[in-house]
């Protein structure tokens, strides 16, 4: 598999875990491990299949501010957005001579259902009516490759978060605007598997900050947000055919499959554990929304 | 490359489903290897993509310079159609509408585009233009383009018997031009909405909205509110068996609408079905010849050659029938998958009574796949009907007609026979 571009700014740093995320380790066998900073809080990791060099760098052109991984083939692409926590797939529909691409991009749909996938290339009537059939997120037809700001507006689309914006939703009127940031900027992160001491970071606070602040705007302690947060993206993701829970528990930081299922039952409790269906990721933003404490102030303006 | 292909088994999705503006390509549908239609169907698409990016980001939120660059790959596309095509202008419009940045004029050039995909019996491609049409007009705040769009949408989805949704349509577009207080508008409306009602069989709505025909206005001042209203009634007698009073209805809003309308011809069809109830078969004829012939509306024409066929079956004539059928076959490719498995169906039907079973069996197996690949359920059903009466009666009846038309009926007959020589030269 092709790696990542290092686009990601700032130096790599050792995080430091917080008193409340240590015991949170100890109880769901969270793995603390060092990770990048991020830059950006609405950076995204794209997957993309684009054989051309001219592609690649109207890519490149269009989303600079998120990051890329390159696959080479069909097949590394699935395994690439198995392991990874990505947000959307760029393919070019010719990718591979020999393959009818309509159908890789119909099964890569029907595998990974939450990430949208768009095509680009020669595609003519024929090919545009397959791929709206196959489950693509969208189109760039090669004629339009070269428009910055289209692609650029497409791939926003493609990477827009809406879990985030559902978990803000159900937020209003229980949590004010500021504590409503600070759980998007977390939601943000949490693919990257952020840790505490990186979400004051880039929220410019330290962590007893934070730790003070969630608590006066109605908020879970920071390591309870995150392990929320954790849980409600993995729910999120395990609803895709394509994910193991073995990768996802690797993507959000946790040592095992095994480590992520305890988490999931020590948090929201019940049997069975409530994977791979959507009544169980609403359940778990149900409970997440119950356990803020909330504003009282944003409570009786509501 | 797949041997078979498995993407054209599936489903086609919903319009929310699916990337933007991709219905204005499901026409393909079954005939993905048309070189032509997969030509036209692109550039209907392409033409639709900024529309629908200024939807998505706000008309005043697009680059210029980006919008100008789509459009100039839209309109070198374009120019590959013939200068003369007449859909080529209608959609080249649309992408002159939005160079020049006067958005509240790009409802009704969708409107227009639309209608001439439709004319040429795409009704995705124009269901895809008028949703888009009436989005932006929304949008914008455009009353009078939302009411056009919503009409719009009423008889495309009618041409699809597609009845609650034609009728959501049409029940908000007479809400609109009430608010509006166009009496023409709400006439018209009202009368495109009690045919939908007739064919979705709730005539005590129907009844209800041609008593509003003409509400507020004084008595006979309008001779096109009493057609349009005994156009309505027409209508509704004919669908609950009323044929006597459906011919007097009918032949009163023939007096009264303008020769060439789709109104009048619509009255026309229904009239041809009257007089065929009674076995009158030469002003059915004069009919379907008068809408053939005179009115440009492919639907409609479609809908008046296949009866035409159709009535010269009942007859017995065999040699008619197979000459109207040939010529049937050949404008099939003119027609939308909903009306051409009609088609079939009415053909499969003509051909038993007639005596052809090959024939007959032909029809209905190409009905029975287009009814499979486009998901068409009347068109299911009636092939259900229809083949045990193929396998087990090979000798179908001719359906019974009323024997004694009055003297009334056979007056209006003589009319109409009358009316059909001075409209159409014989031949």
């Amino acid at each position: 598999m092709a790696g990542r571009d290092a686009r990601r700014g700032g130096p790599a740093v050792v995080a430091e875990n917080s008193a409340a995320e240590n015991s949170l380790a100890s109880a769901t066998g969270l793995r603390y491990t060092a990770v990048e900073p991020f830059t950006d809080t609405t950076m995204a990791l794209i997957a993309a299949l684009l054989p051309k060099e001219l592609d690649r760098s109207a890519l490149g052109a269009a989303t600079a501010s998120h990051s890329t991984a390159w696959a080479r083939n069909w097949r590394d692409l699935d395994l690439l957005v198995k392991r990874e926590p990505v947000s959307a797939a760029v393919v070019d529909l010719h990718a591979e001579r020999g393959k009818d691409g309509v159908l890789r991009i119909y099964r890569f749909a029907r595998r990974f259902p939450q990430t949208p996938i768009l095509v680009l290339g020669e595609l003519d009537g024929r090919a545009l009516f397959r791929l709206g059939k196959a489950g693509a997120a969208d189109v760039v037809v090669v004629q339009d490759a070269s428009n910055q700001s289209l692609v650029e507006e497409l791939i926003e689309g493609a990477t827009v978060d809406h879990l985030a914006r559902e978990i803000d939703e159900r937020l209003s009127g229980v949590v004010g605007t500021e504590g409503r940031a600070l759980v998007q900027s977390a939601a943000a992160r949490v693919p990257e598997g952020v840790l505490v001491p990186e979400l004051a970071a880039a929220n410019g606070v330290s962590v007893s900050t934070l730790e003070r602040r969630c608590e006066q705007w109605g908020l879970p302690t920071p390591g309870h947000l995150l392990l929320w947060l954790r849980i409600i993206y993995g729910l999120r993701w395990l609803l895709e055919p394509g994910r193991s829970v073995e990768s996802v528990a690797h993507q959000l930081g946790y040592s095992s499959g095994a480590a992520y299922r305890r988490a999931i039952k020590v948090t929201l409790g019940g049997r069975p554990t409530p994977l791979r269906n959507k009544t169980g990721l609403e359940r778990a933003i149900q409970s997440f929304v119950a356990a803020c404490p909330g504003d009282p102030s944003t409570r009786q303006g509501d | 490359m797949a041997r078979y292909d498995r993407i054209a088994r599936l489903d086609c999705p919903q319009r929310s489903h699916a990337f933007p503006a991709w219905l204005a390509l499901r026409d393909l549908a079954g005939r993905e290897r048309d070189p032509e239609l997969n030509r036209r169907t692109r550039l209907r698409f392409l033409v639709l993509r900024p529309v629908h990016r200024l939807l998505a980001h706000g008309f005043g939120s697009v680059g210029k310079r980006s919008m100008d660059q789509q459009l100039a790959c839209v309109r070198a596309e374009l120019a590959r159609l013939a200068h003369a095509d007449r859909e080529r202008r209608a959609l080249a419009r649309c992408l002159d509408t939005m160079a020049s940045l006067s958005y509240e004029e790009l409802p009704a050039d969708l409107i227009a585009a639309g209608a001439m995909i439709e004319a040429a019996g795409h009704t995705y491609g124009a269901e895809e233009y008028y949703l888009t049409a009436l989005e932006v007009s929304r949008r914008l705040g455009l009353a009078s383009a939302r009411l056009m769009a919503a009409r719009s949408l009423g008889r495309v989805y009618g041409a699809r018997r597609e009845w609650t949704a034609a009728r959501e349509r049409l029940e908000a577009a007479v809400a609109d031009a009430e608010a509006q207080g166009d009496p023409d508008t709400l006439e018209e409306t009202l009368r495109e909405l009690v045919m939908v009602l007739i064919e979705a069989g709730d005539l005590e709505a129907a009844d209800g909205a041609v008593a509003m025909i003409g509400q507020g206005d004084e008595p006979a001042a309008d001779g096109n509110v009493d057609g349009v209203r005994a156009a309505a009634l027409c209508a509704i007698a004919l669908a609950s068996g009323q044929v006597e009073r459906a011919l007097e209805s009918g032949w009163r809003a023939i007096e009264r609408l303008r020769p060439g309308t789709p109104s009048h011809s619509r009255v026309l069809l229904d009239l041809a079905t009257g007089f065929r109830r009674h076995g009158l078969r030469e002003a059915a004829e004069a009919c379907y010849l008068m809408v053939t012939r005179a009115h440009p509306d492919l639907g409609l024409t479609s809908e008046a050659r296949i009866q035409h066929a159709l009535v010269a079956a009942e007859a017995g004539d065999r040699p008619a029938f197979q000459l109207r059928r040939e010529e049937l076959a050949s404008a099939q490719r003119e027609m939308d998958r909903h009306r051409a498995a009609a088609m079939h169906i009415a053909l499969s039907r003509g051909a038993m009574l007639v005596g052809d079973l090959d024939g007959a069996r032909a029809h209905l197996h190409q009905a029975s796949e287009m009814a499979r690949e486009e998901g068409l359920e009347d068109t299911a059903a009636d092939v259900e009907t229809l083949a045990p009466t193929l396998e087990e009666r090979p000798k179908a009846e001719i359906p019974a007609n009323n024997p004694q038309p009055s003297d009334a009926v056979r007056s209006i007959a003589a009319r109409i026979e009358s009316l059909s020589q001075d409209l159409v030269p014989s031949g």
